[in-house]
């Protein structure tokens, strides 16, 4: 069954390699390098992967912070039912709404610019930085930050009641540890070692990101989905195989990191439960 | 005051988590609550709930892509969660256990609008493109793998066991399912069939891509209502597609809390 469930995948797969070589599709004749060389030579290649790989960096580096920063700093009240229930909250927003609530608060004309002129900071909405469809993807990474955080806190926080956070501290401190260096220590390197496998998942899942992209990213250069999709579906024919070429490069990056994801997992023995659950196993 | 005790850092953390819930909520809600929303007012124009008479009315396309998101997320559900406890099943009887893993959590990991650039010329050439059929399918296939992950763990020896015991009690298959596995696996049956639904309901990639425009999903109408700047329009549809999640997380939390505020007495009794 999981064979016949992979069989799509897999014609998606051959289709886009034999598409990217033109042996398949409209602009089929003769087997070529052409929409290859193509893809490299005018940057989409190159461009798309290094925005990808330092937006799903960014991201998955940003949202780890904070859920550690959570997890250690408010554990205590975060393990209460209403404490969960606050961290799960933002999870509710899909990435669609999360782009749109992130563009209408944070683009010039937002609601941010907006209290700062109520409050006589700015004049203009020009006088606001830009901090959507900027250059660094500022308004990307906060908008996937809103989810991502509480997803890796949940997590986190499963994991410090699973491997027993709480003894472990107070073991550090009646050996001499203050509370802080206990936490560094003691629960950093607890939480860090035990949850790679999820951080890794975070990473490879804000690789494929596209709606936030779509609403809050710049014209060139886009991230993965976002220019395969505008490739596949422009007017321009020729654009079509050079589409296929990037998914293929996107299904190996995914493939490798989704090997290497199963192995941590396997070692750290730890199950990434999705939200719901992990309110239910809680 | 309890609160205060405990430090700033706790209170700085759980400030940081109001607003990430809070900040989205009161933006939705005020961008939907009226008409226009020129600079540099913090309000709408005219406060007249005109977005939500707007759906109560069955205007401007809300109604009916809710009701088309909710047909797709129910027969989602409906394949992908029993599809999804079966593939665990197999997954968890046979060898080669890596390999199969690797192929169930591929769909989950993979982007959709990539899978369905890819899938598109084959749903276009067995006329499943630019369909509700063919966007139910596609977004089934990412479902079903996302059940099996879900159930993953839930297939153990002591399930087995169990198993056997109802076979060698002269139990047939369906006394197995009823006596040995549904007390196990309902409570995750209710996970996967939210889950499930809840990727359909909100899938935006798969639906916009395969249904080609012709299947007004939720988000699909989001998506045109952000583009042509109807700002209150698009904030209320973005209320609608948070709804099924927040019901889902705040009705049984608040359940809970009142069982257990409710027992609370008797128990000191």
């Amino acid at each position: 069954m999981a064979v016949g469930l992979a069989l799509p995948f897999a014609w998606a797969l051959g289709y886009a390699a034999l598409y990217s070589l033109g042996l398949a599709g409209l602009p089929s004749a003769r087997p070529t390098l052409q929409y290859w060389s193509a893809a490299v030579q005018d940057g989409a290649l190159l461009g798309s992967l290094g925005i990808s790989l330092w937006l799903a960096t960014t991201i998955t580096l940003t949202a780890t912070t904070l859920a550690l920063a959570l997890t250690l700093c408010a554990e205590p009240l975060l393990r209460r039912p209403s404490g969960r229930l606050l961290v799960a909250l933002p999870l509710t927003m899909p990435v669609l709404v999360a782009g749109f609530v992130v563009y209408q608060g944070l683009n010039p004309g937002g609601l941010l610019a907006r209290i700062g002129a109520e409050l006589g900071l700015l004049e203009n909405p020009s006088d606001f930085p830009i901090l959507v469809n900027d250059r660094f993807g500022i308004g990307i990474v906060l908008a996937h930050s809103l989810s991502a955080t509480p997803l890796l806190t949940l997590f986190f926080l499963q994991l410090w009641r699973a491997r027993r956070g709480d003894e472990r501290l107070l073991l550090a401190a009646s050996l001499g540890a203050s509370k802080w260096q206990a936490r560094l220590h003691v629960a950093l390197p607890l939480l860090l070692l035990n949850g790679r496998a999820v951080i890794l998942l975070i990473f490879i899942l804000s690789l494929g990101s596209f709606e936030i992209p779509l609403l809050l990213g710049r014209e060139d250069p886009q991230m993965f989905s976002v220019l395969i999709e505008r490739k596949a579906t422009g007017y321009d024919l020729q654009e079509r195989p050079e589409a296929f070429a990037l998914s293929l490069v996107y299904f190996f990056l995914v493939t490798t990191l989704l090997m290497v994801f199963l192995r941590l997992r396997k070692r750290s023995g730890t199950h990434f439960l999705p939200p719901h659950q992990s309110e239910t196993a809680a | 005051m309890k609160l205060l005790r405990q430090g700033l850092t706790p209170l700085l953390a759980l400030g940081l988590l109001f607003s990430a819930a809070g900040f989205p909520l009161v933006v939705l809600i005020l961008l939907s609550s009226g008409t226009g929303w020129t600079w540099p007012h913090l309000f709408p124009d005219r406060v007249d709930f005109a977005p939500w008479a707007y759906l109560l009315g069955g205007q401007r396309g809300l109604t009916s892509a809710l009701v088309t998101s909710l047909a797709a997320a129910t027969c989602v559900c409906l394949i992908s969660t029993p599809a999804g406890l079966l593939l665990s099943r197999a997954l968890s009887g046979s060898r080669g256990t890596g390999v199969l893993r690797f192929l169930v959590y591929l769909p989950f990991v993979l982007s959709p609008v990539v899978v369905g650039v890819c899938l598109y010329d084959l749903f276009a050439r067995i006329e499943l493109a630019g369909g509700f059929p063919g966007v139910v399918i596609a977004q089934s296939l990412f479902a079903t793998a996302f059940a099996g992950v879900i159930f993953s763990e839930f297939w153990n020896p002591g399930l087995e066991a169990r198993e056997q015991l109802v076979s060698s009690l002269g139990g047939g298959r369906w006394a197995r399912w009823r006596h040995a596995l549904w007390p196990e696996a309902r409570g995750l049956i209710a996970v996967a069939a939210l889950q499930t639904a809840l990727f359909s309901w909100l899938d935006f990639g798969l639906a916009a891509f395969l249904g080609g425009g012709r299947v007004p999903t939720l988000t699909v109408t989001l998506f045109a209502l952000i583009r042509e700047g109807s700002v209150n329009l698009a904030a209320l549809a973005g209320l609608l597609l948070m709804a099924p999640a927040i019901a889902g997380l705040v009705v049984p939390a608040v359940i809970v809390q009142l069982v257990s505020r409710r027992d609370r007495p008797s128990e000191a009794q």
